[in-house]
């Protein structure tokens, strides 16, 4: 037996995913310049064109060095203009780029064949070489969760997308089903996996409509669909894992036999195997209340977002006090300027009207401890951290956290508390 | 190309509190005071009104007693803290002010703020009818700046406010209150002839003196509890408003469910215990007295889940319940001493930050053995008081 993580169903929860979710995907792959960025997952990679040179889509430009190594690809084809442009990331720093001129020629290169001998150390070394990382979020090399010692039960697809307004997974589910169908068995005979399983909140009638009708037309029989509550964080791997394969996990969800990915990450391994095509464009939702017209858009990585905004017509009030987010509204980090990059794990971008509200002393109520995810109590732990008791902040386990927000979310007093609890995280792992 | 500048916030950037008007903690405390109204509508009908139709010698005066009460409580609360910000909490904002006029909006906006009316509220709604008014305004005043004030004002006090004031009212003036006419409003004056509150004939039945029966004989049966026409503080003693607000308060995210019920459970289970023990064994009518009489209900919704005083803890909340119902009913069975809730309460309040720690640290407990030594502290812990109670009722007889 295990402690169940928790979600919660906020029936007042505004998802606000109506404002994205019936627009087909529009495209926008014409960039004048692409900026590569140069951090992958916070490290820094080394770059392997000089300035001047001509890059074809699909050749290698930068190599993430050290444990995860992964390459990093030109999305266009062209020159070479700068090898260290400063641009926005989504991590909210400012970043070197390589900035290529497109030639729009998209010449492909030579490197981009479909993978003919399907084995599984092939799609493990396909996916590493194609550049495919999570593209939940998290931006985490894929190819590192293929290499299993022993063969998985399951092959969870994480359809849950449980953050508000954002819905390019919902769209790729009803655009690209066959895609995403190849991606699982891909997955599954790359982990030797019996079972697939594509876990979708059940209020996404259309999506699950979509993948029952593929289902039962294709006859697929070890694909099937697992139900989560409408619930948030539905969408965080040990709250799916725990639910469907009915076991707990501590370090990586491999121990209790599965392997998670996401929708447009199985979807980029589909496209990866059978045409060889390495990341080189993703799906961002660019939505919220600040937009004229909220769409998901096809980019290619590195485009710059203010370009992509004006496209869609601006935003709806110039002068207004709008934020602009790198990511979901409760997980996602805001950016000062707009001239953002398209990263590899960059989801969404929000705009946002910015709600000021003063912060009122604590209440007491406890709802922060009744929706934690991870059954922490974030109001002691922002008191012990005040105080500084390394010891007591230790026993209250704040490493747990995994960030989602809803202590910050429900707080009617409005105290930051998820950046509390932040900020103990960090504190006790320093020690 | 000029690039737009945005301004920077923390995740998350969608917060429930986004609409103060809707969602807040200003919302919480209206939804609080609403659900106050209807028992002190009640308790204006009951000590009010029907006194006055029934009873030709009663004055308009004590008609709308029980309405003025209610409404100088929250006044004075209200202005010991404008006072109070006045004449010890200036800040640099205050200072800057110049004329008068914005000085005063400056203390109002601050009295509002931290939501003084409802300590005063309380202490009118749980002390006995023909309380003299300015006893009712000392208590509203020691309620509000010694229990909350002192304390760092609202969100820092480590006691009840209300029940600080109620308190030592009744302690320190019990006999100017029961001099000026104490709990029964006229009409009670006449048909109860001992002129004592259900609670007071209670102790006679523990000591053997009287029996149960004989106290449903003099203040009615037990749908007359429920209702609340008995004898008891002003605006607290009907069990059907009581629970009607408590519906209210949980459908509005206000309260947290558990614990009223854990409270009233445990003084169910405990009474039927110890009613066994004096030869009710049997009948449910001794637990039903204890539950809905001596304000237990009011208590179990308004004080126990009061939320700057209880636990923030979910774990510990229900802890915190359990142990103030096994207190209560201590208090009650032990002492002389009529005001089990409050005490058990206020006793409770300290106790507070302890179990707020220790349920955080149990809940995210992994290692079997320290979560089941955790639990099991906490159960002999109740047990003890259980067997004390037990037998010291047992051994004195």
């Amino acid at each position: 037996m295990f402690r169940k993580t928790k979600g919660v169903h906020i029936s007042e929860f505004p998802e606000h995913k109506h404002i994205s979710d019936s627009k087909p995907i529009i495209n926008y792959l014409d960039p004048e310049f692409v900026y590569i960025p140069l951090v992958e997952q916070g490290a820094l990679c080394e770059v392997k064109v000089n300035e001047g040179a001509m890059v074809t889509v699909g050749q290698v430009v930068a190599m993430k060095t050290g444990r995860f190594g992964l390459p990093i690809h030109s999305s266009v084809s062209g020159k070479v203009v700068s090898c260290n442009k400063k641009m926005w990331h989504s991590s909210g720093k400012l970043v070197d780029c390589i900035q290529i001129k497109n030639d729009f020629l998209y010449t492909m290169s030579e490197s981009i064949k479909p993978l003919e001998d399907i084995t599984p150390e092939n799609i493990a070394l396909k996916a590493k070489d194609c550049g495919i990382v999570g593209l939940g979020g998290s931006g985490f090399p894929t190819y590192v969760k293929y290499q299993v010692k022993t063969a998985m039960d399951y092959v969870i697809i994480n359809a849950a997308e449980c953050e508000p307004f954002i819905t390019c997974d919902y769209r790729l589910i009803l655009e690209e089903t066959a895609s995403l169908f190849s991606g699982i068995k891909y997955i599954m005979t790359a982990v030797g996996a019996k079972k697939g399983v594509i876990a979708i909140k059940e209020n996404k009638y259309e999506a699950i409509k979509k993948i029952s009708e593929y289902i039962v037309t294709n006859k697929i029989m070890d694909v099937d669909l697992f139900f989560l509550k409408d619930e948030y964080p539905a969408g965080w791997e040990k709250y799916i894992v725990q639910r469907v394969t009915k076991k707990n996990y501590n370090g990586l969800p491999s121990e209790a036999g599965a392997v998670v990915n996401n929708v447009a990450t199985a979807i980029a391994l589909a496209h990866a195997i059978e045409e060889g095509m390495p990341l080189v464009t993703k799906v961002v939702t660019f939505t919220g209340y600040g937009l004229k017209n909220p769409q998901n858009v096809r980019l290619r990585i590195g485009t710059n977002v203010s370009e992509v905004i004006k496209s869609l017509g601006g935003y709806t009030d110039d002068k207004c006090d709008y934020l602009m987010i790198a990511g979901g509204p409760m997980t996602g980090q805001t950016v000062a300027f707009e001239s953002l990059v398209v990263n590899r794990s960059l989801g969404s971008v929000l705009i946002n009207e910015r709600f000021k509200v003063e912060e009122l002393p604590c209440l007491g109520c406890g709802k922060c401890a009744s929706v934690c995810p991870a059954h922490l109590t974030p109001t002691q732990i922002k008191r012990v951290l005040e105080a500084k008791d390394t010891k007591l902040l230790e026993t209250l386990k704040p490493t747990r956290c995994v960030q989602c927000g809803l202590c910050s979310y429900i707080c009617p007093s409005r105290i930051s508390l998820t950046e509390a609890v932040g900020k103990a995280k960090a504190f006790v792992m320093k020690k | 190309m000029a690039d737009k500048r945005f301004a920077l916030s923390k995740a998350p950037h969608l917060r429930k509190s986004d609409f103060p008007k809707v969602y807040g903690t200003s919302v919480i405390m209206r939804d609080l005071c609403i659900a106050l109204v209807p028992l002190i509508l009640f308790g204006w009908l009951k000590n009010g009104l029907y006194p006055f139709i029934q009873i030709d010698a009663t004055s308009f005066y004590d008609c709308i007693r029980p309405l003025m009460m209610v409404i100088i409580g929250a006044l004075s609360s209200f202005l010991s803290e404008f006072v109070f910000f006045l004449v010890a909490k200036k800040d640099k904002e205050f200072e800057g002010l110049t004329n008068y006029k914005e000085k005063f909006k400056y203390l109002l906006r601050k009295a509002f703020k931290s939501y003084s009316i409802i300590p005063g509220l309380m202490i009118a709604m749980i002390l006995p009818l023909y309380t003299p008014i300015w006893v009712l305004i000392i208590g509203c005043v020691f309620g509000s700046i010694v229990g909350k004030m002192l304390f760092g004002g609202f969100g820092y006090n480590i006691f009840n406010p209300a029940l600080i004031g109620y308190v030592f009212v009744i302690t320190a003036f019990y006999g100017v209150i029961t001099k000026n006419g104490g709990y029964l409003n006229p009409s009670e004056a006449i048909s109860v002839t001992t002129g004592a509150t259900p609670l007071n004939d209670f102790k006679l039945v523990i000591s053997g003196a009287k029996t149960l029966n004989e106290i449903f004989n003099v203040h009615g049966s037990l749908l007359n509890f429920l209702i609340g026409n008995t004898g008891g503080s002003l605006a607290e003693t009907s069990a059907i408003l009581c629970f009607i607000s408590y519906l209210f308060l949980v459908l509005n995210g206000v309260i947290d469910w558990k614990s009223p019920l854990v409270y009233i459970g445990t003084i169910f289970v405990f009474s039927y215990i110890l009613g066994a023990f004096l030869g009710y064994a049997g009948t449910l009518n001794f637990a039903l007295f204890n539950v809905l009489s001596g304000g237990v209900l009011f208590g179990a919704v308004f004080m126990v889940t009061e939320p700057v005083t209880s636990p923030r803890d979910p774990l510990a909340k229900i802890f915190y319940a359990m142990f103030m119902a096994l207190i209560t009913i201590m208090l009650r069975f032990l002492t002389d001493f009529n005001e089990g809730v409050a005490t058990s309460i206020l006793f409770m309040n300290m106790f507070t930050p302890v179990l707020d720690i220790k349920c955080a640290q149990l809940r995210v407990q992994d290692i079997m053995k320290k979560k089941v030594l955790g639990y099991a502290a906490f159960s002999l812990i109740a047990v003890a008081i259980v067997l004390f109670t037990v037998l010291s009722l047992v051994g004195g007889k």
